[in-house]
């Protein structure tokens, strides 16, 4: 039963990102300033997506989390789901200043930094003006320190990643609080889980690109995959992506806050960037120059999964 | 108190009690030398654990698959020398239970049961290595309507002391357009009978594990075929499953031993702080990996105990485990400085680093046996993502 209802909601959210939020609209960097974009957050909203009833179904089910966050990657999301769903519902409940803003983050993404203490090192994915912004600089054995940001304020830059720009503050922080260690750290759990899944996600997306292309493209008169240079290279990254799926399942044991699960969330982690570092390149590899072309989809998976790595690093830190 | 939990109650008291009669003749360092694993096969044999899930109206307990994976659990923890007739329990027995008539049962398994019968599994040939569809010893009928057999195996484990060889023959000349597979049959060879020769092969840790077998016009009688004619692709590749399902999860263990023997070593290891930085990322990267073999090995367990293959799953497994071991030990081998330079014959002086050494050595065999590790990408590459073959 927990499987047809699993099988549901995954079928749901791949078919709305597949018809919304193909690869091809990813790379328009859509941001809340578009229409379209607009229209696919309010589906999420409406969609139950971001609420607190959603969060607590990811938490009975052992891997809809996962299935949800590796398809956010696949398909490039440009939108804060991950930060909004279980981050912010888990401030809110841990926050009671935060409550004051709990009305505004119903209906808007809030997006998620981690890292320098100085204004001027932060940065963030940018969504758009309508979004809310929300730093947290990790202190050891401290806790957290929260800034809240407003999109208004905020300077927009080009990144890495084309479908997704960065943002720096550059006013005044609207909100600040000091989250207690032992509060910060159950705070991320469901939302690395998610990311990490996304990352996995992002290179699994690239990994199929480059095996379809292997069986298609034909040199010397055969298929390239036919190549072992190519097959094995393949195969071990395929091995390692579903080698961080097992360490990411038993890491869902955290959820509910076993912590004995630690261990397989740094495993998750190490193994995760590992693999998606070397299928995004391998992918680029296999599609030889057509890799290398801005045209082709291959690069940018390789800069989701970077920027995506840069960002997650920080939340180990806690 | 089930009947399963009390065989496990019995099994551990049994082993606590015969692997220290064992052991006061051979220390664990020597569990690899054939007259430690012949005590300790015998040893099984004579205490009913061999046979442990066969029915009991040929000599086994009538237990399930799930007590064979318990009990070998519980030898791995206690790390008992693998028997000498390893292949016999798990890989042939399995297979006639599975394929074989009654009378081939009849005469067959009271050997494996009892420890007078040793089998070698006889596929490679010197120009069939990983490629083993493509076998040419030959078995043709004569007037009798046996088979007579000519050819040459080699590369094959515990020749020189087995009473039995099953052997992939070619029945049927491979004719072109047909596919090499065809044409195979699983038969089961006397290895007494006139016209078989045996030669040692030296290996490179000094051992001689490995045999050439020469089969000159050795005649096979016709009820020794396993199968139906031209199954042997089929039955061979069974057995093979039967290998990576329940006989596994000892290996690890093993791994995961391994393991934390490096990780004492490194602790007890005096080093200066950067390249401890380094060592322990590395034990990081190693740690991660096993934890992953475990997770996947549980997940073979799981499916073999509901009766299925591990199928694919064996394959990764496999690929993983042999990579993984090799790495283990040669970071262990690395901890032993120049001691890492005794000969492996030195092993019997009880050093650490002489049995290192011949574990260095030998484990340079776990990417090649049991299917290559090339041999593993391709069927992953093959059969999961789809990618084309390269012939």
């Amino acid at each position: 039963m927990e499987d047809s209802i699993d099988n549901v909601v995954v079928d749901g959210f791949e078919r709305l990102l597949k018809e919304q939020h193909p690869i091809t609209y990813a790379r328009q960097a859509p941001t809340l300033e578009q229409a379209s974009q607009q229209r696919l957050w309010e589906e999420f909203v409406n969609g139950g997506w971001t609420d607190n009833d959603f969060k607590e179904l990811c938490q009975q089910s052992d891997d809809l989390l996962l299935r949800l966050g590796e398809l956010s990657g696949y398909y490039l999301l440009t939108l804060p789901l991950a930060s909004t769903t279980f981050l912010v519902q888990n401030l809110l409940n841990a926050i009671a200043p935060l409550a004051d803003y709990c009305e505004r983050f119903r209906t808007k993404p809030v997006a998620l930094g981690v890292g320098a203490f100085k204004q001027s090192e932060q940065w963030f994915n940018y969504h758009g003006k309508d979004a809310f912004y929300m730093w947290l600089v990790p202190h050891q054995r401290k806790g957290l320190e929260l800034s809240l940001y407003d999109g208004q304020s905020l300077q927009v830059k080009d990144s890495i990643d084309p479908s997704l720009a960065i943002a720096v503050p550059t006013a005044e922080v609207l909100f600040t609080y000091q989250i207690p260690e032992q509060e910060a750290r159950s705070l991320f759990t469901m939302y690395q889980l998610f990311q990490l899944a996304h990352l996995v996600g992002v290179a699994q997306a690239a990994l199929d690109l480059a095996i379809t292309y292997a069986k298609e493209r034909h040199q010397f008169g055969v298929a390239i995959g036919s190549f072992q240079g190519i097959k094995h290279a393949l195969t071990d990254a395929w091995v390692a992506l579903d080698n961080a799926r097992y360490a990411l399942r038993s890491a869902t044991g955290l959820y509910n806050h076993h912590e004995s699960y630690a261990a397989s969330l740094g495993t998750a982690k190490r193994l995760a960037f590992a693999a998606a570092k070397n299928a995004t390149k391998l992918s680029i590899q296999v599609h030889g120059g057509v890799g290398f072309a801005w045209e082709h989809d291959a690069h940018l998976f390789l800069k989701r999964a970077y920027q995506v790595m840069r960002q997650l690093e920080y939340t180990f830190d806690i | 108190m089930t009947h399963e939990e009390s065989f496990l109650v019995e099994a551990q008291s049994w082993l606590n009690k015969h692997l220290a009669i064992l052991r006061a003749q051979f220390d664990s360092k020597q569990n690899h030398e054939p007259e430690c694993r012949i005590m300790w096969d015998s040893m099984l044999c004579a205490g009913g654990y061999v046979g442990i899930n066969w029915p009991q109206t040929l000599g086994g307990r009538g237990l399930s698959i799930v007590e064979v994976i318990k009990f070998h659990e519980l030898c791995a923890s206690l790390n008992t020398p693998q028997p000498i007739n390893s292949i016999g329990h798990a890989i042939l027995a399995p297979t006639l239970l599975k394929f074989g008539r009654e009378d081939q049962l009849d005469k067959y398994l009271p050997g494996i049961l009892s420890g007078t019968d040793i089998w070698c599994q006889g596929y490679s040939e010197p120009a069939s290595g990983s490629d083993l569809a493509s076998v040419k010893m030959t078995a043709v009928k004569n007037a009798d309507n046996n088979w007579v057999v000519n050819g040459h195996k080699i590369w094959t484990t515990q020749a020189h002391l087995a009473r039995w060889c099953f052997a992939l023959v070619r029945t049927t000349p491979k004719e072109l357009g047909t596919r090499s597979h065809s044409g195979l049959s699983f038969m089961l060879i006397d290895m007494k009978a006139p016209g078989v020769r045996v030669e040692q092969i030296k290996q490179l840790t000094g051992e001689a594990d490995y045999n050439e077998i020469f089969f000159e016009d050795v005649e096979v009688s016709a009820d020794q075929l396993l199968g139906h004619e031209g199954d042997g692709w089929k039955i061979a590749m069974a057995a093979a499953e039967f290998e990576r399902g329940v006989y596994f999860l000892p290996r690890v263990i093993l791994l995961e031993q391994e393991l934390s023997a490096l990780q004492g070593e490194l602790a007890e290891y005096d080093l200066s702080a950067t390249k401890r930085i380094v060592w322990e990322e590395y034990y990081q990267e190693l740690a991660d990996i096993c934890q992953v073999i475990r997770w996947r090995v549980e997940r073979v367990v799981e499916l073999v105990s509901s009766g299925q293959t591990p199928g694919i799953d064996g394959a990764i497994l496999k690929l993983l485990w042999s990579e993984t071991r090799q790495k283990i030990i040669e970071a262990r081998l690395e901890l032993c400085n120049e001691s890492a330079l005794s000969a492996p014959s030195v092993a019997a002086d009880a050093t650490k680093c002489a049995s290192m050494v011949r574990d260095f050595l030998w484990s340079r065999a776990e990417t090649i046996v049991a299917g290559t590790t090339q041999i593993q990408k391709n069927i992953i590459g093959e059969r999961l993502l789809g990618l084309p073959k390269d012939r």
